[in-house]
């Protein structure tokens, strides 16, 4: 029945369009031009509106009603099309577009409505009357559930109604059609993108009116009016639910559109869709919705907003986590996501650990960790030294060779002790720096036994705080650094403590620097600590066939940064060369280029950049020229 | 028809090899005395020449004499910078450079005199730049996030410009010296967005510049006898484009500055300004929408515009002007792309002639050699 209702009512509103087409023009629209079509409509309608100026109806209609032609063709042709084909679901879905100002028409105001009125059988009068006594005049006899639409969508029931909304997130094609089909008969429908579209307006807002002058006070108290709206619909609708809003009925026409938000075989629904592991996105997510939860739905609008706005990765924790900057794009990351396969279950922070090569490290000893609970979860600084010098210290078997010692003069034995220590601040580890002080003032001052220092920064460190009172802190001077670390002073209860000094630098060799060093290069103790096997990867094509044959396996290297990252680093000296260690997990072929999904180690462990093999292969070729042993320093590690 | 596929399959891997073959030949490769992975400068006029060697030494071989620049640990590195003005040489010594790998490591920085070999250590830090005739040497200090100057001939004089960039801690700025009271050098802001700071001593006023309009540009400056350069390049993905705009240093302000290049594409950059008064060097950007990604190593002439593309090489990763000698080292191997590739003498220079005197070669006489 509704169905051959809906029929009736298209086929009317066709009907009265090829009336109004045929009067004076041969079929505009299909062969002519949208210009020459818009020019025909400002003509036809404005002769129409033209004919009725002061002829505006007294009062509300008493004969039979409908839309002018002229006006009905004004509305086909300025409106959005998505919202024009929404229509066609019939007469009351049109009332209710029409009443939350979705369809649009030229020469008369939003407010009024172009009619014809049939006074007897043979006398129609064509009259311009209010939109609201349209529409209520309309309601009178047909349509009743838009008025109780009304109600629900009415400022005081906003918030519920939202709440009580079913959005449904399609898992599948058949099940994304099914929802799609079911959007597009919900009476409410119209009422749900009227709130999009004043959000959308209020956004535009923002951005006018700003660089306003001040003498257009018309039109700023417009713009405000848009801003306030928005702001009241973003304070009653919750983000997912404003964004699942936002794709409905940007798409209204386009189901394909929608359904990829969903469905797609992207990176990001990939993830939703449980193809890939949630942690490829969640940390991004936690960053960009400023959440520590991050829900299935939060996944789904974290993923629309990474694809509206690709920039957004550049942004994300800018100053809490810095790292080489300007970040990739998401749809870069996105795409080295995908061919990628790095585990990335945590987070670090290469900026804050001072050699990069303990990084690169730390997240090859994550990835083939068969257990992420063997890592301490201490803080990011603290935790990539703490996993490397348990590594090499249990690969050596004693800490004779450990380079970084604290020193002391015994005031027993009158000679000077060195201890083997750990730099930060895992305080639960016996050769954490802190803890060693702590045994050291033990010795030397007398304090209380398990006394522990924490690390601080110079710049935190605020004796006169009442948290500095009391304690030992480690203060670490960060504009005083060098390869041996920062320069360090000592607090216990205020007192500045002398007498004990840090030795040794962090220094390693990452690929075997010599024959006789192989044994203990970073590269052989991670290799023997994780059983694993390593294959120098000589070109592209071995690399694309490891990376392809081991999908547990990625290819580590170091190379030359100025080649690497030639966008962000200069060579200004013949042969100079900054090494640094980089992960390459995966190839993706695009525009007949080879990109390798490459994360340096200075980059966000999240957000890996598309690097071509041109670049990469520069980068190693300029270090091997450099190397003790012209190593080629590109490793498959499985 | 099996024995055609594969004559054409031959063909077409002699036709790729010489192709790839060829691409490279173009550029005479660095010759010197030395292996080319210890060479560490060459005067144009290949009369003074340092190397390296793997037991830790700097050596400067000059006049079939070999002599010790200064002594260090094994496998140090050094790196050498100089400038059109050649009278000193900045000399960077990295003791740990094969088992410290950090991006931010401060070296030891020495000046000497131009093709002698006593250094005197100037200060710890990295991007080492001589200006004002080589009278003022400057480098940054990643720990401090400072620039700092000294003056070569009385290291009394000394300043520090304190930067604000507190986004990205691999930041290494662009610092230029148009007059001995005016710097001006790049910074980042909060939201990491790149400008152009002009500061002058006299007064110790910091001003603004130039700013760009979004964080995913960079700046270069570059300075010659008559210009300042600064270039915008598009980074990260960003398809912004780029523009190299120039300054006049008589009338040296933002509202003199003249667009000379502008591309839709985001180049590599690495502008030389110094090489040749009449050019600009960068690596542009060549890849057309939805193709193979191609940069090359290009000039522009500053008289009629005109761009001359010097490379055919794809992947040039950087360019630099090594004493009047302009090179492109990639792929493990250092390319003369423009200027002396005779670089094999070793005899003195006449007498008369101080090494600050020895004439770069121009072009013309390079083309008459050949």
């Amino acid at each position: 029945m509704t169905k051959i209702n809906n029929a009736a009512f298209i086929f009317s509103l066709l009907l009265q369009l090829h009336t109004a087409f045929a009067e004076n023009f041969s079929a505009p629209g299909l062969i002519e031009s949208y210009e020459k079509l818009l020019g025909l409509d400002e003509l036809q309608s404005s002769k129409a509106v033209g004919l009725l100026t002061g002829k505006k109806s007294p009062g509300p209609p008493t004969g039979e009603m409908r839309l002018n032609s002229y006006f009905l063709r004004s509305i086909f042709i300025n409106s959005e099309t998505r919202y024009v084909s929404l229509a066609e679901q019939g007469e009351c879905t049109f009332l209710s577009l029409l009443e939350n100002g979705l369809l649009k028409w030229s020469n008369l105001p939003a407010n009024s409505v172009l009619i014809d009125e049939k006074k007897s059988e043979s006398e129609i009068i064509s009259s311009i009357i209010s939109l609201p006594v349209f529409l209520q005049t309309n309601y009178r006899t047909k349509c009743t559930s838009n008025r109780e639409q009304n109600e629900l969508f009415s400022e005081k029931n906003l918030t519920a109604t939202i709440k009580n909304l079913s959005l449904k997130i399609p898992r599948s094609e058949t099940e994304c059609h099914n929802i799609f089909a079911q959007w597009r008969a919900n009476n409410s429908l119209p009422h749900l993108c009227r709130l999009h579209e004043l959000i959308q307006n209020g956004q535009k807002a923002e951005k006018i009116i700003n660089g306003l002058d001040e003498k257009e006070m018309e039109k700023r108290r417009s713009l405000e009016k848009s801003i306030r709206e928005k702001n009241l619909i973003e304070n009653a609708v919750p983000l997912f639910e404003r964004s699942y809003i936002s794709n409905l009925c940007k798409n209204l026409n386009n189901e394909k559109e929608y359904c990829e938000t969903y469905i797609g075989q992207d990176t990001w629904n990939k993830v939703i869709n449980g193809e890939l592991p949630s942690y490829t996105m969640s940390f991004l997510c936690q960053d960009i919705l400023k959440k520590s939860e991050i829900t299935n739905k939060d996944f789904i609008l974290c993923a629309a907003k990474m694809k509206n706005t690709p920039k957004l990765c550049h942004a994300i924790n800018l100053k809490e986590r810095t790292t080489l900057f300007p970040r990739p794009n998401c749809q870069e990351v996105a795409l080295a996501l995908n061919s990628g396969h790095l585990k990335t279950d945590y987070r670090d922070c290469p900026s804050s650990i001072d050699t990069e090569g303990i990084t690169n490290i730390f997240r090859l000893q994550r990835h083939f960790a068969p257990d992420s609970a063997l890592f301490p979860n201490n803080d990011c600084h603290s935790d990539p030294y703490f996993s490397y010098a348990k590594m090499v210290i249990d690969f050596a078997g004693d800490t004779d060779n450990w380079p970084l010692k604290i020193c002391y003069t015994d005031p027993v034995l009158r000679k000077e002790k060195c201890v083997a220590y750990i730099p930060g601040n895992n305080l639960k580890e016996k050769m954490a720096e802190g803890v060693v002080v702590g045994k050291i003032l033990e010795r030397l001052r007398g304090v209380p036994d398990k006394t522990t220092c924490k690390i601080i920064d110079v710049n935190d460190f605020k004796p006169s705080l009442l948290q500095y009172q009391t304690g030992c802190f480690i203060v670490r001077d960060t504009n005083n650094c060098a390869t041996d670390g920062c320069e360090r002073k000592i607090y216990y209860d205020k007192n500045l403590i002398s007498g004990i000094s840090f030795r040794g630098a962090f220094f390693y060799e990452y690929f075997a620097n010599s024959y006789i060093s192989e044994k203990f290069s970073s590269q052989n103790i991670l290799a023997e600590t994780y059983r694993l096997q390593n294959k120098v990867l000589k070109n592209l094509t071995e690399l694309n066939f490891f990376l392809e044959q081991n999908k547990k396996g990625v290819a580590h290297a170091v190379g030359c940064v100025e080649d690497l990252l030639p966008q962000y680093f200069s060579r200004s000296a013949l042969n100079q060369c900054r090494p640094i260690p980089f992960i390459i997990d995966g190839v993706v072929k695009k525009n007949n280029n080879n990109f390798l999904s490459v994360r340096s180690s200075v980059d966000d462990l999240h957000l890996p950049r598309l690097i071509s093999w041109g670049f990469v292969f520069s980068a190693l070729s300029n270090y091997r020229e450099l190397h003790p042993l012209q190593k080629w320093t590109l490793y498959g590690l499985k | 028809m099996a024995l055609n596929k594969t004559r054409f399959l031959f063909i077409s891997i002699i036709a790729i090899t010489s192709f790839s073959l060829k691409a490279f030949d173009r550029l005479p490769i660095l010759l010197a005395k030395q292996a080319s992975n210890n060479l560490r400068f060459i005067s144009n006029d290949g009369k003074y020449t340092y190397y390296q060697r793997a037991s830790g030494s700097l050596l400067l071989s000059t006049n079939y004499k070999v002599s010790e620049v200064i002594k260090s640990s094994t496998g140090t590195q050094f790196e050498i910078i100089a400038s059109p003005a050649r009278k000193k040489l900045i000399l960077s010594q990295n003791e740990h450079f094969h088992h410290y790998f950090s991006l931010r490591q401060e070296l030891s920085l020495y000046s000497l005199n131009f093709g002698e070999t006593t250094p005197t250590l100037v200060g710890k830090g990295i991007n080492p730049k001589l200006h004002r005739e080589d009278s003022w040497m400057t480098y940054y200090s990643p720990s401090k996030r400072s620039l700092l100057f000294t003056n070569l001939q009385s290291s009394l004089l000394k300043f520090e410009i304190k930067l604000s960039n507190k986004i990205n801690p691999y930041f290494i700025p662009e610092v230029v010296m148009p007059d001995d009271d005016r710097v001006l050098y790049t910074d980042l802001n909060n939201e990491g967005i790149s400008a152009v700071i002009d500061f002058k001593r006299g007064t110790g006023k910091i001003i603004p510049f130039l700013k760009v309009n979004s964080a995913f540009q960079k700046l270069e400056l570059c300075l010659n006898e008559k210009s300042l350069f600064i270039a915008q390049f598009g980074i990260a993905g960003s398809a912004l484009g780029s523009s190299i705009t120039r300054y006049p240093l008589n009338n040296l302000i933002p509202q003199e500055g003249k667009v000379i290049y502008q591309s839709e594409r985001d180049d590599l950059g690495h502008m030389i300004c110094n090489f040749n008064q009449e050019k600009i060097y960068f690596i542009q950007n060549k890849t057309n929408k939805n193709d193979k990604e191609v940069f090359e190593v290009v000039a522009q002439n500053l008289l009629d515009k005109t761009i001359t593309t010097l490379s055919s090489v794809q992947f040039p990763t950087q360019i630099l002007n090594m004493d009047g000698t302009l090179l492109l080292q990639m792929n493990g191997k250092t390319f003369i792309l423009e200027g002396n590739n005779d670089l094999v003498k070793d005899s003195l220079p006449k007498k008369n002639e101080t090494p600050a005197a020895v004439p770069r070669k121009t072009e013309q006489e390079d083309d008459a050699k050949e």
